[in-house]
């Protein structure tokens, strides 16, 4: 009578198999994690730019530009939350009102600070100066 | 026993196909995270520089001798006009008004503003690298003529850099028109901070 498959018996043949099959879908799973984690990184900076573009595209930034341009990324939610600051030497000088979500726990969140010549006087001759825009982005509704 | 050993040798070879299967998979993601995370940070960079140039372009500064203040490109093309160059006053200001815009990521960056005409034969760079071999500390400063040509050769060939340039139509003395281009260089502190840019 043959002897049949026993795992014990046939140590040499499982715990290769084993491993193959150990090392394979770990790597499997890091890629497909690494992929994913890549994914959401490049759509928040494209996100990133996306937003600070609506609110550069004017040139010269003013509290009317700054509101208008709140309005109109208001509409560019879908999956992603942000939020946008004017900062002018330390000074706030405008937020967007929308009301994002919390941040959950360990998501990747990106911050930049983009220089935008922002109208600090209208009278006479107008007077720019060199201001910030903090535009912050993370993943979730 | 024959057939145990050829079990074995197959279970070897699966072994070295999965890791070798694995090991693709490693390569590619890790590639792919590099090549992305690097494109990536590129596209935002080039929009950096191309928000530097367009907030000199609109920004207003007081020069030292006036009381009222004027578009900082105005001043320029003024210089330009009574004096044939940009005065060491106005390069100043422009290095202020560049300084401020770079100051959020200053410390990881270095930059270059390369002011020159081809047809009036002028040309200054105002630059800032950091040094890696001397613990990042700043170095900034300003080159003239084929100096400032020479180093912003050496910035434009080097790798990472980002760039944003304008031309501008000015008026000079003599009533000609000539054509002054602003080169807003930016890339990561590194190489080319340990090498210097030789002005």
């Amino acid at each position: 009578m043959k002897r049949g498959f026993t795992p014990l018996a046939d140590m040499t043949v499982v715990v290769p198999i084993a491993i193959s099959l150990i090392l394979f879908f770990a790597a499997l799973a890091w890629a497909t994690n690494t992929v994913e984690s890549v994914n959401n990184r490049v759509n928040l900076s494209v996100k990133l730019v996306d937003l600070a573009e609506i609110f550069t595209a004017p040139g010269i930034l003013t509290d009317k530009e700054f509101s208008n341009a709140c309005t109109a990324a208001a509409g560019m939610g879908e999956g992603i939350s942000y939020t946008v600051k004017l900062n002018c030497d330390g000074t706030v000088k405008g937020k967007c009102p929308n009301v994002p979500p919390p941040i959950p726990p360990r998501a990747t969140r990106l911050v930049y600070a983009f220089p935008v010549p922002y109208q600090i006087s209208s009278a006479g001759l107008p007077e720019n100066d060199v201001c910030y825009l903090e535009v912050t982005v993370w993943k979730g509704a | 026993m024959e057939r145990g050993i050829a079990s074995f040798i197959d279970t070897i070879f699966l072994m070295l196909i999965s890791a070798t299967a694995a090991a693709i998979l490693f390569y590619s993601a890790a590639h792919y995270g590099t090549s992305l995370g690097t494109q990536t940070s590129a596209l935002i960079l080039e929009f950096y520089t191309h928000q530097v140039l367009r907030t000199i372009s609109a920004v207003t500064v007081t020069p030292a001798h006036c009381t009222h203040s004027d578009y900082l490109l105005a001043i320029m093309k003024k210089d330009i006009y009574n004096n044939g160059d940009l005065s060491k006053a106005t390069l100043d200001e422009l290095n202020a008004v560049v300084s401020k815009a770079l100051a959020p990521i200053h410390t990881y960056y270095d930059y270059g503003v390369y002011v020159y005409s081809p047809s009036l034969g002028k040309r200054h760079l105002l630059y800032c690298i950091h040094n890696p071999s001397a613990n990042y500390a700043p170095v900034c400063g300003m080159c003239k003529d084929s100096n400032a040509e020479n180093a912003s050769n050496t910035i434009s060939g080097a790798f990472g850099v980002h760039s944003a340039y304008a031309p501008l139509r000015i008026r000079t003395s003599g009533g000609a028109y000539a054509t002054l281009y602003l080169v807003v260089y930016l890339w990561p502190s590194g190489e080319l901070g340990k090498r210097g840019l030789g002005c």
